[in-house]
């Protein structure tokens, strides 16, 4: 088989997959690399979280259609994130790796977490520093909302909180992301 | 000694807990009149500025895995329609629907066929009526006649029944949704007597009809 006859023989079902994995992937390993300290970490979330949806349907189990997956992958995504962070405070406790965090953000640097126009590029970069130095519980909300295309009202199913502490938070993060950002603003280094 | 507790209750009963400041004041009426979760339009504006970043693709060899995972999965459209994949169970489920359109077209056929024996002139041979089991009106009886007795004087079909039998996907992935149609058709037959002979069939058609997928 060819490679260019590969995507005309996707059974409709993968043909699907594909598409939806297009549209929807990159906001849920957004979330993922919010959730998560290394990309690597965040890949292998996402993943997961995929493959647990994945036996839900196979196995008749899942309850919902198409609409209820979203929900389901981000809570999950979420509490993965959280059994991995538990999994490596206990392996930081036992091991000493000084220098770990500093090689980490080395490391991300070459992972973006946004795409922009080249003439952008210094935005994009302030935006991705404000939105890791937010607490999580700030920037969750605000990844999930803007970029996730959440309502409040998900947002607070999949975080374990009610609409109106989502809303709360997603104002008080796009406030200090403003704050943030303001320096950079005066400057004129940024469209925003 | 036992004053002191006394004192210090005192001491402590006197302070005021400090008021709510504005802001978490108005947050607090606006979670009870759930004006809330609705923004304002400065920070919609803020908000619409930073839509303008979208997060990036996948890389192809993660974007490989995560289908390899998701290969013979059924993807749910909506509550209606599954999309299967060609391997499994679409195999078996599609062409169900073409099996039970060629046992109807066969079934036709074949009814068509012995209709048309049955008023085909057979001079030298006496044939047996056999008289269908939907007769709408009782002919007088016919024991023994000879076709050519019998020639067709009205037809009429009608609508008895639709149903929509779901999205198929054709071999080029094109979705098309399957309409079932069911009429009844009605023979009309009769005699150089003025004897009448209805036999009535149901008749099923599969209509195909392109479908648009969001």
């Amino acid at each position: 088989m060819s490679a260019i006859e590969a995507p005309t023989q996707l059974s409709p079902a993968t043909a699907a997959w594909r598409a939806w994995l297009d549209e929807h992937g990159p906001k849920l390993f957004l979330f993922a690399k919010n959730q998560t300290r290394t990309h690597e970490d965040a890949q292998d979330v996402l993943q997961d979280a995929i493959v647990k949806l994945v036996d839900k349907i196979r196995a008749g189990e899942f309850v919902g259609g198409q609409d209820a997956w979203h929900p389901y992958l981000y809570t999950t995504i979420r509490r993965l994130a959280i059994d991995l962070s538990r999994k490596d405070d206990r392996r930081k406790r036992r091991e000493d790796h000084v220098s770990e965090d500093v090689q980490i953000d080395q490391l991300e640097a070459f992972h973006p977490w946004f795409d922009s126009e080249e003439s952008d590029d210094e935005t994009r970069g302030q935006l991705e520093s404000a939105l890791k130095t937010l607490p999580e519980k700030f920037s969750s909300v605000i990844i999930m909302k803007i970029w996730g295309d959440r309502t409040f009202a998900e947002i607070g199913e999949a975080l374990e909180i009610s609409q109106n502490t989502a809303a709360s938070r997603y104002r008080y993060g796009l406030e200090a992301l403003k704050r943030e950002l303001a320096s950079a603003r005066k400057r004129g280094d940024l469209s925003i | 000694m036992s004053k002191i507790p006394t004192i210090a209750e005192q001491k402590l009963a006197d302070l005021q807990p400090n008021k709510l400041d504005e802001d978490f004041m108005s947050r607090l009426l606006a979670s009870t009149d759930g004006s809330l979760t609705e923004l304002t339009d400065a920070e919609r504006q803020f908000e619409t500025s930073l839509c303008k970043f979208s997060p990036p693709k996948l890389s192809s060899s993660f974007d490989s895995t995560l289908i390899d995972i998701l290969n013979n999965t059924p993807f749910h459209v909506d509550e209606k329609i599954v999309l299967f994949h060609k391997s499994t169970s679409r195999a078996s489920a599609a062409p169900s629907k073409f099996r039970r359109f060629n046992i109807a077209a066969a079934a036709a056929v074949a009814l068509l066929g012995s209709l048309a024996a049955w008023i085909t002139p057979t001079p030298n041979k006496e044939t047996v009526v056999i008289v269908p089991e939907r007769i709408i009106q009782q002919p007088s009886p016919i024991t023994t006649q000879t076709p050519s007795s019998f020639a067709p004087a009205g037809f009429k079909r009608s609508l008895s029944g639709t149903r929509d039998e779901g999205v198929i996907w054709n071999p080029s992935n094109r979705p098309h949704r399957v309409m079932r149609f069911t009429y009844m058709e009605r023979v009309t037959m009769k005699n150089e007597k003025g004897e009448l002979i209805q036999v009535e069939q149901p008749r099923v058609e599969y209509v195909v009809i392109p479908e648009k997928l969001d």
